[in-house]
């Protein structure tokens, strides 16, 4: 018997709310989400065409962890209904912040998680939450020492001392 | 168990890309030392490069006329600005100052040519046109209530400083000087919206009759959020958009660095400490 999990208080169907949509994550935890609140992602859109095509509904399995997957939809809740431009982060939902001020908010995570977030994102195609994140992985490294830049990213240097500072090939005067 | 370096090395490249193209060219040149991952991703990415190759040229994403791809087209472009201010190739050539002669103010700066005419209470700006660049001649005349003494201009802010004065005569006939700086939208000649009502403290000289000494009062520059002004000895260095004091100290002249640094020009005698003549406006 599976367990289902509800997201929150929003996404408990009502009368005339939209068709409601079974998420497994990673971890096999059962989400169950209106399917308009995931329209935005075009991953779960083509699912949904291809039930659609068969007259048949099942899970989605997705490849990544309940925590992401529910801040996931938590950011899809927050714009659900609303046309977001990916270029253009200072407009405002109506009677709400402007995008940038309530994603940077929102993307107020440590790094891993950014990182989880924006793969995740990506993997359901959801463009401007994957812009938001790589925005915020921009403001945290613009402007740093290449030494802070690993240090953030969590890379090592894996130059060998001769490759280390080799200048930039195509790129000259 | 998976370390923190998986993470990062196993996004898909268009993730990277995506926040790397956010970048400025600086960062991206840092970024390239990184790792070898991120290096291939940077020098293997047209837009990247067109980011790194525009900032070499002194330009930013948008600079140029054409899309910001890095596709071969926009790199044509790219190649053509630098080759007509490598070779000095004029597009244009046109006499600004005919009627105007060259004793009145006057000043150059982000492709806008300014000048105050003889009357004092108009200037005339000239926007320099680019065909690369995509900007278009235009010619517009500003007209004041005001005397204007002095002026100076940051066309990429909008912002126009203007110093005027009013001469108010005071006993043993001498006047005083009472110098007022507001700062205006360079297009519209209306208060600038960013800047904050009171634009450091108003001066009071106190000039001899007939001495005309005008001319040379006040000179004034603009760097980004900072306006210097060097009056009598003395330069005062204020944030516009917040009205905060940066610097104030006696001394002979003085040049903005950039926006963070002021190079002050001061004469010492021989047995005092020289202070260094480089002053950092927002010390760490």
């Amino acid at each position: 018997m599976p367990t289902i999990v509800s997201v929150d208080d929003s996404t408990v169907p009502g009368e005339g709310s939209s068709r409601l949509l079974l998420l497994v994550s990673s971890d096999n935890k059962h989400i169950v989400v209106e399917e308009d609140i995931m329209s935005r992602s075009r991953f779960i859109s083509k699912q949904v065409e291809g039930f659609e095509a068969t007259s048949q509904r099942h899970a989605i399995l997705l490849p990544f962890s309940s925590f992401v997957l529910n801040k996931v939809i938590e950011y899809c809740s927050h714009y659900r209904g609303y046309y977001l431009l990916e270029d253009d982060p200072d407009a405002a939902p109506p009677g709400r912040s402007p995008v940038r001020e309530w994603d940077q908010e929102f993307l107020d995570v440590d790094r891993n998680m950014l990182l989880r977030i924006i793969k995740a994102a990506h993997y359901l195609e959801i463009k401007s939450l994957v812009g938001s994140c790589a925005r915020a992985i921009a403001d945290m490294i613009r402007g740093k020492t290449t030494e802070e830049m690993r240090e953030i990213l969590g890379v090592e240097n894996d130059f060998t001392p001769e490759e280390e500072h080799s200048p930039s090939s195509k790129c000259t005067g | 168990m998976s370390s923190t370096t998986d993470h990062f090395s196993k996004l898909p490249t268009e993730i990277n890309v995506n926040f790397l193209r956010r970048l400025d060219f600086r960062s991206l040149l840092a970024c390239r030392e990184v790792s070898r991952l991120l290096r291939t991703i940077v020098d293997g990415t047209a837009a990247l490069q067109y980011i790194i190759a525009l900032g070499a040229s002194g330009l930013r994403v948008g600079s140029l006329v054409g899309p910001d791809t890095g596709s071969p087209e926009c790199m044509a472009i790219l190649d053509k600005y630098n080759t007509a201010w490598r070779n000095l190739e004029w597009t244009e050539h046109k006499i600004l100052t005919e009627t105007r002669d060259m004793e009145t103010k006057w000043h150059l700066s982000g492709g806008v040519w300014a000048q105050l005419d003889e009357s004092e209470t108009a200037i005339h700006f000239y926007q320099l046109p680019s065909h690369l660049r995509g900007i278009k001649e235009r010619q517009w005349v500003l007209q004041f209530d005001v005397k204007v003494e002095t002026f100076n201009m940051d066309p990429s802010q909008d912002l126009l400083v203007l110093v005027h004065s009013k001469p108010l005569p005071v006993a043993n006939h001498r006047f005083r000087y009472d110098l007022f700086i507001t700062l205006r939208s360079l297009s519209t000649g209306d208060e600038h919206p960013l800047a904050v009502e009171a634009q450091g403290e108003d001066y009071h000289l106190m000039l001899d009759v007939g001495k005309n000494v005008r001319r040379s009062i006040c000179p004034i520059q603009v760097c980004g959020n900072n306006i210097g002004r060097h009056v009598y000895d003395n330069l005062n260095v204020w944030n516009w958009r917040t009205g905060v004091q940066k610097l104030f100290r006696k001394c002979e002249s003085f040049v903005f660095l950039d926006s963070d640094h002021v190079l002050v020009v001061s004469v010492y005698g021989h047995d005092t400490p020289t202070p260094s003549p480089c002053v950092a406006l927002n010390p760490r």
